[in-house]
């Protein structure tokens, strides 16, 4: 149905999409971890009121 | 005398589909009110590359000398990174940084989409300049499509920048589908935290090196937000921050609508792929809102305090739209149900994930194409 080429550009996009996911994934969770770090830092936050109700 | 009247003798057909194609951008700019500041100098510039020997394009027309100072190698669209960090708050974000996954997964429409495109023939440059319509930020889109498949920009730059404008259309009916009525009355707790400044000082400083350390291609991306962001943030360049958000913005974004409007000459735009390239844009949002819904889905699975999927979908980075229209589609369900702070949250997380996904999209493409050759 499809031709090679366009059959082997699929396969490489498909490589692109797991490895580009998995590092937006990775990157936005380094992000995660590095907020969490700095938030914990002594003194960072003062905790407000916890609910929005 | 003849030379009088080339404009007349030279108009075609295809200038007259062109003008109606610039008017109706134009119509939906002012009548509409879709994302003036980009449809309708997008709709102008249209006008002017269309005029039979119009003087403003061409070798030295003023749109080309625009074309080749701004676009042709990225000054527009990494100006506008600086304008629109500057605007970004990202407290928000800071306050709820679980929020963060939804815009990593809110970004799945953009790979959808470039493989769709990979079959319907494209190579994989053209499909990651047309997948990144789905990052749903008019400036990745462009800059993604300048470094990747320049003769597409004008179709590319239309529909990202009309689908974000629609956006209160698109995500409803998805968010319906994905969704039962159980999971959209979901209430999430709000934990309201001062963050010092010293965090927000710090973040875009962070941002950048992280994400220029796993893609350093991407620096310009991001490392011009965050410069933005930084300008806002430290406290002492509030007249800079001020002409970023305003001066700089709006002459940047003026000039590169107008620019982008000027490369739909009627022989590169009128078609077919122009009419499969909007129709992947929009496929590019569905499975982007429907990429942020599934995770939260998904993620509900093992989560004690269970999260709205609908907040799943603000993970687009479309600000602050998204997160209006799913607040929306809260209070329809619920009239007492808030969640606009995490719909922000995921929002402004989504600006985060577009970025990065372009930055990826620069780094990957070229080296897994090469190993075609």
């Amino acid at each position: 149905m499809f031709s090679n080429e366009i059959m082997q550009n699929f396969y490489i996009g498909l490589q692109i999409t797991l490895y580009a996911m998995g590092g937006v994934f990775t990157v936005l969770c380094l992000f995660y971890l590095m907020v969490k770090l700095m938030v914990k830092l002594p003194g960072a936050i003062h905790k407000k009121n916890t609910d929005s109700e | 005398m003849q030379e009088l009247f080339q404009g007349f003798l030279n108009f075609r057909l295809e200038n007259l589909i062109m003008f109606a194609i610039a008017g109706a951008l134009i119509y939906l700019a002012i009548v509409k009110e879709y994302e003036p500041m980009l449809l309708l100098p997008i709709g102008f510039g249209a006008i002017l590359a269309n005029i039979p020997f119009s003087s403003a394009i061409g070798d030295e027309g003023i749109l080309t000398v625009l074309y080749n100072a701004g676009i042709k190698n990225e000054l527009f669209p990494v100006l506008i990174f600086v304008a629109v960090g500057a605007m970004i708050d990202f407290t928000p974000l800071l306050q709820n940084p679980f929020m963060l996954f939804f815009g990593a997964a809110a970004q799945f429409g953009i790979f959808a989409t470039m493989l769709a495109a990979i079959l319907m023939g494209y190579d994989l440059k053209e499909a990651a300049s047309i997948g990144i319509i789905g990052a749903a930020d008019g400036p990745t889109s462009i800059f993604v499509a300048t470094k990747f498949a320049q003769h597409l920009l004008g179709p590319i730059s239309v529909a990202a920048y009309s689908y974000m404008s629609l956006v209160p259309i698109i995500q409803p009916p998805v968010i319906k589908l994905l969704t039962t009525r159980k999971e959209r009355l979901i209430r999430m707790d709000y934990k309201q935290v001062n963050i010092p400044k010293f965090v927000k000082i710090l973040f875009p400083i962070m941002v950048t090196v992280i994400a220029g350390i796993v893609a350093p291609i991407s620096v310009s991306l991001v490392g011009l937000l965050m410069f933005g962001n930084l300008i806002r943030e430290c406290g002492v360049l509030e007249r800079l921050s001020k002409s970023a958000q305003n001066e700089l913005a709006n002459l940047v974004t003026l000039l590169l609508g107008v620019t982008i409007g000027s490369t739909m000459a009627a022989d590169k735009f009128l078609r077919w792929d122009t009419l499969l390239i909007m129709a992947m844009g929009l496929v590019a949002f569905i499975f982007d809102t429907a990429g942020g819904v599934l995770f939260a889905k998904f993620l509900n699975l093992f989560l004690k305090h269970k999260v709205n999927p609908m907040v799943g979908a603000a993970g687009i980075s479309a600000f602050p739209m998204s997160a209006r229209v799913i607040q929306q589609m809260a209070r329809k369900e619920d009239p007492t149900n808030f969640i606009l702070m995490q719909s922000i949250s995921a929002n402004v997380a989504g600006q985060l994930g577009s970025i990065v996904a372009g930055g990826l999209l620069l780094a990957l493409v070229p080296v897994l194409s090469a190993l075609i050759k």
